[in-house]
């Protein structure tokens, strides 16, 4: 929002940006490492709903885009699958043996709508990892284009000491938000 | 914010090809426009309104600043004042707002569901995180505050909470938050500034009138100073009087633009512009008049809850937003926005 955005009042949706969502790939290795994270295989990408009918095509070109991709994998490990959340709106969840494939596809999804001019539908990627044995999560925001930790901690509670932990292990690697104030959290992840 | 973000590349590379729909309108950093925000295009209209508003407010106030200047009255002192009693206003307006309407701030772990919908909300809009507050009320309403988004506060009342369900709340929590992203707590405040320059220098000059009197000074000695720094008194009164009335008019028209551009961000957040229609009838009274209870379910329910008192009087909230525009016309504005996305 610009000053003149804000002086007409103006509300514009910041544009999506997925450039940076592969700087996950290369940080990887220290989240293991040095972060002791176990990686999920999956990935979810989240936006407000579509328009009718466009997420079940959504789906359907994601299943068939992984497929031409990656014509060696046996023909069910990669998954798709549909959500929809409480607060209305949709996960596209992608599950396959290799982190690689499975980020190529959630790029792939990113890109495809903002080609299509849905890029402000986009909300988030969600990576989801294990932390001795329980739930730890990096999201990049489409809007910031920048990655923050999540770890819940019961019923809407946060460890935010954990979260700082984790950030500051990964800012070498990942383009980590600096203002906490928009480390969102995304409560009851479908992951 | 992030308006400042360099310049992205045309999108070219790999990837799925656009499906079955036209595009062509690149944005000005070079990515293809939001089809629903092409759509909703933008209210030239209301923003020449404002617009127009706006440099009305800034003539009168430069009229007023000079007729002050020629007169060479001291008001220095009154304008300082009013700046300081301002500053303070609009630095302290989240705990001012929240203390004057007994709100008290919540956690996500009382109202989760709250916290949740203004959380998507703000990731969606690239805001902060605001603060929020709950009123113990069961008028239903809600109100944005707070200098800036960093401290901007998002009140609600209970009663909004039991009332609207999720969807059309998501609406009117995107509404406040366009309130918060379009910086109105410190639109209003700027364009308020001369209007309570005035109205003080009325008011005191009523006390001054009532108490000194006018023009005669007492003694014989520089009388006729006096009686002229008398009249030039009575002009700046009158002068200040008009601008009062004139400004009062145009921040009223002001705010009341303020609130359409706010409904137009709430569609522009959700995209359902309906849902934010229904809630604001269901706010305004003519649909809680509806039972959705079941008969037999009523006959133990407390009335009163069904059909809230919907009472304006001193302090009360319906008195707070005054300034709105009426429903009628709200509600023929998302009409035409929900045709426009619908389309």
């Amino acid at each position: 929002m610009g000053f003149l955005d804000s002086l007409i009042g103006r509300t514009r949706l910041p544009k999506s940006n997925e450039d940076k969502i592969f700087a996950m790939s290369t940080a990887m290795l220290t989240l293991q490492t040095s972060a002791e994270l176990q990686p999920g295989t999956r990935i979810g990408i989240v936006f407000r709903s579509l328009p009718s009918g466009r997420f079940q095509q959504l789906n359907r070109d994601t299943v068939e885009m992984l497929k031409l991709q990656d014509k060696s994998a046996p023909e069910d490990s990669l998954k798709v699958n549909q959500v929809k959340d409480d607060l209305g709106f949709q996960w596209l969840v992608v599950d396959g043996p290799e982190f690689e494939s499975v980020l190529a596809a959630i790029h792939a999804v990113a890109m495809g709508l903002l080609d299509e001019g849905l890029g402000d539908c986009l909300l988030a990627a969600v990576f989801p990892f294990q932390l001795s044995g329980r739930p730890v999560y990096w999201i990049y925001g489409y809007k910031e284009a920048t990655f923050y930790p999540f770890v819940p901690n019961g019923d809407h509670r946060r460890d935010n000491a954990e979260e700082i932990r984790l950030a500051a292990i990964a800012k070498e690697d990942l383009p980590v938000e600096t203002d906490m104030e928009r480390w969102y959290a995304i409560w009851g992840v479908p992951l | 914010m992030l308006a400042s973000r360099e310049a992205q590349p045309v999108r070219t590379g790999p990837g799925p090809q656009p499906l079955g729909l036209a595009l062509g309108e690149l944005s000005a950093n070079g990515y293809i426009r939001d089809i629903v925000q092409r759509k909703l295009g933008s209210d030239r209209g209301l923003t020449l309104r404002m617009a127009l508003t706006m440099f009305l407010l800034a003539v009168v106030y430069l009229i007023f600043v000079g007729v002050l200047l020629l007169m060479h009255i001291g008001i220095a002192t009154i304008v300082v004042v009013v700046a300081v009693l301002l500053a303070a206003q609009y630095y302290f307006s989240d705990k001012m707002v929240l203390s004057a309407l007994k709100a008290r701030m919540v956690t996500p772990q009382q109202y989760p569901q709250l916290y949740d919908i203004v959380g998507r909300l703000a990731q969606l809009t690239g805001t902060p995180m605001p603060k929020l507050a709950v009123i113990p009320s069961q008028v239903p309403n809600a109100l944005a505050t707070g200098r800036d988004p960093k401290h901007a506060v998002i009140v609600v009342t209970t009663g909004i909470l039991n009332q609207l369900d999720p969807k059309e709340l998501e609406a009117v929590l995107a509404h406040e938050l366009s309130h918060v992203i379009h910086r109105d707590v410190k639109v209003m405040a700027m364009a308020g500034f001369f209007a309570t320059v005035a109205s003080l220098i009325v008011q005191s000059g009523m006390w001054f009138g009532m108490f000194g009197g006018f023009g005669y000074g007492g003694g014989g000695y520089g009388r006729g100073r006096n009686s002229d720094q008398g009249e030039g008194m009575i002009v700046i009164i009158l002068v200040a009087a008009v601008v009062w009335a004139i400004s009062f008019v145009l921040i009223r028209a002001l705010s009341r633009y303020r609130e359409y551009a706010a409904d137009r961000g709430s569609a522009v957040i959700t995209q359902e512009p309906s849902q934010l229609a229904s809630a604001l009838q269901k706010i305004s009274g003519t649909m809680s008049r509806i039972p959705t209870q079941d008969l037999r379910q009523m006959q133990s329910a407390n009335a009163l809850m069904i059909f809230p008192a919907v009472h304006v009087g001193k302090g009360s909230l319906a008195e707070i937003f005054s300034t709105h525009p009426s429903l009628e016309h709200r509600l023929a504005k998302l009409r035409d926005l929900e045709s426009r996305i619908s389309s």
